[in-house]
């Protein structure tokens, strides 16, 4: 029996970077858009369903986000649901909207990530930003997740060699594919020597190894295929939806160098679809910090283990390669509000695979590969997206 | 019977300030005590123990904190202020009053410097295990009125420190700082002659009861003559104590602290706010007293039916599940190897760690691997360097951060062994 697929039919997307704009704009804005963006356009009142990714960042609306979200997306009376997995949340809102679809019971979800980490003075970003870290132990050890992606780089580097120019290569490569995305916080390039002589903030990760602060929306519509093709000639269908989870802390993981919840994912995702890694055509992997775009490789099965920094220092991951890999830019340089990443990945997904990503587009992509990290691997989303 | 002191240990802080060694930010009474104890070993644990008596400069915390830490939950606590007399009657303890059992005895005192105070001195402290002997045994305690200066009691005291006759043997020494007196006897002559303590090494600081601590290891304290005689003049009173050398004290120091240089005294808990900024991740006091027992005591869960370790423990095995009969093992505290490290910089940290930061400038941490398989995350005591893989670390107990009014403690660990592999 042909399993029952959901499809993308729209995606909107708001600039990425310290905007002035609040949540509810930004929910709006990226509704907005996606909502235009559908070919042969929908009535919000065929929105059966809503998913809200979104951390919480700052403590605006801590509860509840997701009636503000029903307001500005004016979703009548549908429900929604806020999903919170951390930096995770609109990957495991995307799976739940595509689950919605492929159980038969929606046609319709909108799903959306949301995070406005600016508004919040400095200090208040760090307590932040380690809320979804081990608090008990790593965070009682004095780390936030710089710190804790650190550690796992440490080890990588001992174990395997791994350069730190291979570290500094996934910030230079994911800087030039920002520079081409309208949306993307950074439009500067940077050179390998800018990375290794910019300023430690957990060693060996320096400023230019870590993602921004950032705020943004993305808005993703989905629909049965049959729905979709009577919205759109050019659907994107959710090939096959994974997730996977962890413990919490680094200290109880069988692996240092390894994230075992990416690679659960990775599984659960190809046995659902019906094509293999050969047939990626791009990878959107979740760099929140260099270290974490060579982990997602080998962990999502495209590098063996130990052979991603050799993989990107040949250039094999850069836009015209022979795998791009994160060419929006990326957490790194397109920036990373925490609750939208996810979300943000697939919109890269739907516009690459409808060759409409402009300046950056990958001539010929058909299938699509995006990977989502909760906190320091904790949990994990992969889905494959393939054009129909 | 009266007791002797048959064991000791010292722990030093790991700071500086000029010349005397003082409370690093992450010690304090309590953290000095447990380094002292641990340094001890298992006569710090051991289920005879009938009593502990805490000298010095201990919180009233420290009277569930200690026996909590040391895993002795409802022994006996004695707790009194510092100065020699009540380190001299703890240590004589109260014949007939005291229960059958062996004592320990936990003294500490922390640095006094630039305050009103007449004394300048650093911090240490000093475990002693206190037993039926042989060792060094305390029969009577007296105190007086400041004595005039010279002669008291038999004792010539020169305070300008220069012993009369020849070299003389430091027996017992006492006091603070420029008062320390020694009783010794000289080998020219007999009787006792009195001289001021030889100074502790340089580094360490004299604190009011630690040059005792120190003597017990003074050379030729093995062949001492018996009974002895000690007197220790205080800036009001004096204590005399007699006492009888039976044998020879084990003795043992704690882990040597990396050195941080200070350039102000240390901050004293009264003039400053224990709530540290963290409205976001948040551990709240029940579930910091629930974890103790890992986090002081590096307790584990050992599962019978997979014969593994769960650490932290909680109560079920990580592998398998199993709820009943886990048995409580503590992890070795000695040898731990480290799996992965960073230097956490300013701005990397959590807001609970920003009194570190401005302190220490930045600060290790470490994922390290227990001889018996669990690993832990520390933050590293000391100046931030780099700790290559592999290297050996101790846990130690010591200060995190405040919160609600009260210091919240764990392990950090110490770098005894960098490894050269890499
Ligand atoms: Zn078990």
């Amino acid at each position: 029996m042909v399993r029952r697929r959901a499809a993308l039919v729209g995606a909107g997307h708001t600039r990425f970077g310290v905007v002035p704009e609040g949540p509810r704009v930004l929910l709006r804005t990226a509704v907005d858009a996606a909502f235009g963006s559908v070919d042969r356009g929908l009535d919000r009142a065929r929105v059966e369903e809503a998913f809200l990714g979104t951390l919480g960042f700052s403590g605006w609306q801590l509860g509840n986000p997701s009636a503000v979200l029903a307001e500005e997306a004016r979703l009548g009376h549908a429900p929604v649901t806020r999903v919170e997995n951390a930096c995770a949340s609109a990957g495991f809102a995307l799976r739940a909207g595509v689950r919605a679809i492929e159980s038969g019971d929606r046609d319709v979800v909108l799903v959306v990530g949301l995070e406005k980490m600016s508004d919040s003075p400095s200090a208040h970003r760090r307590y932040w930003l380690g809320v979804s870290g081990d608090t008990e132990w790593e965070r009682l050890a004095g780390l936030t997740f710089a710190g804790v992606y650190a550690l796992m780089a440490s080890r990588h580097m001992a174990d395997y060699g791994t350069p730190a120019e291979a570290l500094a290569e996934v910030a230079v490569k994911n800087h030039a594919n920002g520079q081409l995305n309208p949306n993307a916080q950074f439009h500067k390039t940077i050179d390998r020597a800018q990375v290794l002589a910019a300023p430690r903030v957990a060693d060996p990760l320096g400023l230019l190894d870590c993602c921004p602060v950032t705020d943004g929306a993305v808005a993703l519509l989905l629909a049965s295929e049959e729905v979709a093709r009577a919205l759109t000639d050019t659907p994107v269908a959710v090939a096959g939806a994974g997730a996977g989870s962890d413990a919490l802390a680094l200290q109880e993981r069988a692996s240092l160098t390894s994230l075992a919840a990416t690679r659960h994912a990775a599984e659960e995702a190809f046995r659902r679809a019906s094509f293999g890694r050969p047939q990626v055509g791009f990878l959107e992997v979740h760099d929140c910090f260099t270290i974490a775009e060579l982990l997602a490789l080998e962990d999502l099965g495209f590098a063996a283990p130990g052979k991603a920094a050799e993989m990107t220092l040949e250039g094999a991951t850069a836009r015209s390669g022979r795998l791009p890999v994160n060419p929006d830019g990326g957490l790194k340089a397109k920036g990373h509000p925490i609750g939208a990443s996810g979300a943000s990945q697939a919109y890269e997904a739907f516009v690459q695979l409808r060759a409409a990503a402009g300046a950056r587009q990958i001539p010929g992509v058909e299938r699509a590969l995006t990977h989502n990290v909760g906190g320091s691997g904790a949990s994990a989303t992969v889905t494959l997206f393939e054009r129909t | 019977m009266p007791m002797a002191i048959v064991a000791a240990a010292v722990a030093r802080p790991s700071a500086r300030l000029g010349p005397l060694a003082v409370e690093a930010p992450d010690e304090d009474a309590f953290t000095l005590a447990m380094a002292a104890a641990e340094a001890l070993g298992e006569r710090a644990r051991s289920s005879e123990l009938a009593r502990i008596d805490l000298v010095g400069d201990h919180a009233p915390e420290a009277e569930w904190a200690v026996p909590e830490a040391l895993g002795l939950g409802g022994v006996a606590i004695h707790r009194t202020s510092g100065g020699p007399a009540h380190l001299f009657e703890a240590i004589r303890g109260h014949e007939g009053a005291d229960p059958p059992g062996t004592r320990l005895l936990l003294a500490v005192d922390l640095s006094r410097v630039g305050r009103a105070t007449g004394t300048n001195h650093g911090a240490l402290a000093v475990a002693l295990a206190l037993g039926p002997g042989p060792g060094i045994r305390v029969d009577h305690v007296a105190t007086h009125a400041r004595s005039p200066r010279g002669e008291t009691e038999g004792l010539r005291v020169d305070r300008l420190g220069r012993p009369h006759g020849s070299e003389p043997t430091a027996l017992l020494i006492l006091g603070d700082d420029e008062r320390v007196v020694a009783a010794a006897r000289t080998a020219g002559g007999p009787g006792f002659a009195t001289s001021l303590v030889p100074r502790a090494p340089p580094g360490t600081g004299p604190a009011p009861t630690t040059p005792f601590a120190l003597a017990l290891r003074a050379p030729g304290v093995d062949d001492l003559p018996h009974p002895f005689v000690l007197a220790a003049l205080g800036a009001e009173r004096d204590v005399h104590v007699r006492g009888t050398v039976t044998g020879s004290v084990a003795w043992s120091e704690a882990t040597p602290s990396p050195t941080l240089a200070l350039s102000a005294p240390p901050v004293r808990d009264d003039e400053r706010s224990l709530d540290a900024r963290s409205e976001g991740a948040y551990v709240p006091r029940p579930r910091y007293i629930e974890n103790l027992p890992s986090r002081w005591r590096l307790e584990a869960d050992w599962c019978p039916s997979c014969s593994r370790l769960t650490f932290p423990a909680r109560g079920a095995c990580a592998h398998c599940g199993r709820t009943q009969e886990l048995e409580r093992r503590s992890l070795a505290r000695s040898v731990w190897t480290v799996d992965a490290a960073t230097i956490v910089r300013p701005g990397a940290q959590p807001t609970e760690f920003d009194g570190t930061v401005a302190v220490a400038g930045a600060y290790g941490v470490v994922v390290a691997r227990s001889s018996e398989g669990p690993r832990a995350t520390f933050q590293l005591v000391g100046p931030a360097t780099p700790v290559p893989i592999g290297s050996r670390v101790v846990p130690v107990l010591r200060r995190l951060y405040p919160m609600e009014g009260e210091w919240r403690y764990g392990r950090k660990a110490i770098v005894v062994a960098a490894s050269d592999a890499r």
